[in-house]
């Protein structure tokens, strides 16, 4: 059966599959809603394995407030109960200042459970901010994934695109697939041409008009990203829009799980230890 | 599973970009590939022509086996409604014998009341067809209070609500705790879990499958179809059965 078919028939894909983009626990402010039960890394736990998702990368719903100490604290701790499973990113925020940033980067520099660090910018200020690029600098001497919130050109997609410019060892994921629309994914493809430390993030599509095979054609299967940011989203949508793809069942190995793992071959922070075998 | 797309649309109109496709084989080819049976569309035509468009969109669905439903576009700032044929309104829908009407009230510019709408909604009312509206974005205050109304007004209009889902559960769940006559189509219920939640409280007899073809792709909304944590039972109802049972309730004999 092709992953295609397997996803008509509601079955769990039996291939590597990474959440890349998440913020696990609830949030309910600005119009956001969640079933209540998966606002528990359980119960997002459980949908994932309706899907065959192994595991996901997480900066928690603090980060919306710009909580960065507590965002990282309930990320390592949900690592910490479902090791293999739940990934953590340190949520770096510019309110603390410089200082701030130093303390929570040293904090998890060397902590197995995080595999790089999440901006979300936007939200919590633009990317020219000195913490982010200290922060940047920092991600380019671990050579790891930074994941760029950016959405609708808030903040705007050249300067995320920017912080991986001049930093060769920084993995720069645009998320929203480059900021949620068409006109964003054709800008944020554009940009990618000349960075190759640029690859982009999936989630939250339902206003981009362009498929997966188009967005392929942008920017080629190995510079794509899966990710749900689930429980602000339902993984189900943005999973579906890779499984059911027009696109080669390679190509879609790739998005879910491969070009991420190859991210964290070179990093210096945490890796994924174990794929489970399905 | 058989899948009724509610939510599509044909035709060269810039509403309806990026054209995926723009003709009668061109719209199958996709239906096809997406294992789509059937569809509720609409000809992007009407909305700038509506009584051309629809004529149109007649043909078009008389040349497609069974496999497209008409939706009429729908103005009532004509006395006919834009509606192709001969005499009243009533009587060019009973020739016509669509499968639903749409509004394009946003962008027509007038309120979905009854004292702006009460031509559309009066005949919807005597034939029970059901009403497709696309609600806009902005502004929440106005559209939805006013939508509330109508519905109650005309409680055997089922009313259609398109890509009305994410971040919109505090509206959807009172709607669907007080009033039995509205739909939505699943296209954009991205909520974390919002299909599997209004099933567990409400059932899933007012969702309906929607893809927004030929702007938006059906794979993401085949996704929350396919892997909600539902009943088999309640999957088919969102994807065939509630849309059959809409359309089984349309009267056009006297």
């Amino acid at each position: 059966m092709t992953i295609r078919e397997m996803a008509r028939s509601g079955l769990p894909l039996p291939i590597p599959i990474i959440d890349a983009h998440t913020h696990i626990g609830p949030q309910y402010n600005a119009g956001w809603h969640q079933k209540p039960e998966y606002t528990t890394v359980e119960g997002q736990l459980a949908v994932y394995d309706r899907l065959g998702v192994d595991c996901c990368v997480t900066a928690p719903h603090e980060v919306s407030s710009g909580m960065m100490e507590e965002a990282n604290l309930a990320a390592r701790a949900a690592a910490e109960r479902f090791p293999d499973r739940v990934y953590g990113y340190i949520f770096i925020a510019p309110y603390d200042g410089l200082e701030g940033c130093r303390r929570e980067l040293e904090r998890y520099r060397r902590d197995p459970h995080f595999l790089g660090l999440k901006f979300l910018g936007g939200y919590n200020g633009d990317y020219d901010d000195p913490v982010y690029q200290y922060a940047a600098d920092f991600a380019d001497e671990m050579r790891c994934p930074v994941l760029c919130h950016t959405w609708e050109d808030s903040p705007p997609i050249a300067q995320t695109v920017a912080l991986a410019r001049r930093r060769p060892g920084l993995k720069l994921l645009a998320a929203h697939q480059g900021g949620g629309t068409a006109q964003m994914t054709r800008r944020c493809a554009e940009l990618m041409r000349d960075v190759p430390n640029v690859w982009m993030e999936l989630c939250g599509s339902l206003n981009n008009t362009l498929g997966m095979a188009e967005i392929l054609e942008l920017v080629g299967e190995d510079r794509m990203i899966f990710g749900s940011d689930m429980t602000d989203l339902d993984v189900r949508y943005d999973f579906g829009r890779v499984a059911l793809a027009p696109i080669s069942d390679d190509a879609k190995k790739k998005i879910f799980a491969e070009n991420f793992l190859r991210l964290l071959e070179t990093s210096q922070m945490g890796t994924i230890r174990r794929m489970p075998v399905k | 599973m058989k899948i009724i797309d509610v939510n599509c649309g044909i035709g060269k109109g810039k509403m309806l970009r990026p054209l995926r496709y723009t003709d009668l084989p061109g719209m199958l080819a996709w239906l096809d590939d997406n294992g789509i049976a059937e569809a509720v569309a609409f000809h992007s035509d009407a909305a700038r022509d509506p009584e051309s468009g629809n004529a149109r969109m007649l043909q078009v669905c008389a040349a497609s086996g069974g496999r497209l439903k008409p939706c009429l576009v729908v103005d009532p700032s004509l006395s006919s409604l834009g509606i192709p044929g001969e005499g009243s309104v009533i009587q060019r829908l009973r020739t016509a014998r669509p499968a639903a009407l749409r509004t394009f009230h946003a962008d027509q510019k007038y309120p979905f009341t009854s004292f702006f709408a009460g031509h559309i909604l009066e005949a919807a009312r005597q034939l029970r067809l059901p009403v497709i509206v696309s609600p806009p974005y902005k502004p929440l205050r106005t559209f939805f209070p006013a939508l509330v109304s109508v519905c109650a007004e005309y409680p055997e209009v089922p009313f259609v609500l398109l890509r009305t889902g994410f971040n919109r559960s505090r509206v959807i769940f009172p709607i669907l705790e007080q009033l039995k006559n509205v739909y939505f189509d699943i296209s954009t219920m991205l909520d974390c879990g919002q299909i599997d939640e209004i099933t567990d409280r409400f059932g899933s007899r007012n969702l309906l499958f929607g893809s927004g073809l030929p702007t938006y792709e059906p794979s993401g909304a085949l996704g929350l179809l396919y892997y909600s944590s539902v009943t088999q039972e309640d999957r088919e109802n969102i994807a065939f059965r509630n849309w059959e049972r809409l359309e089984g309730g349309i009267c056009f004999d006297d």
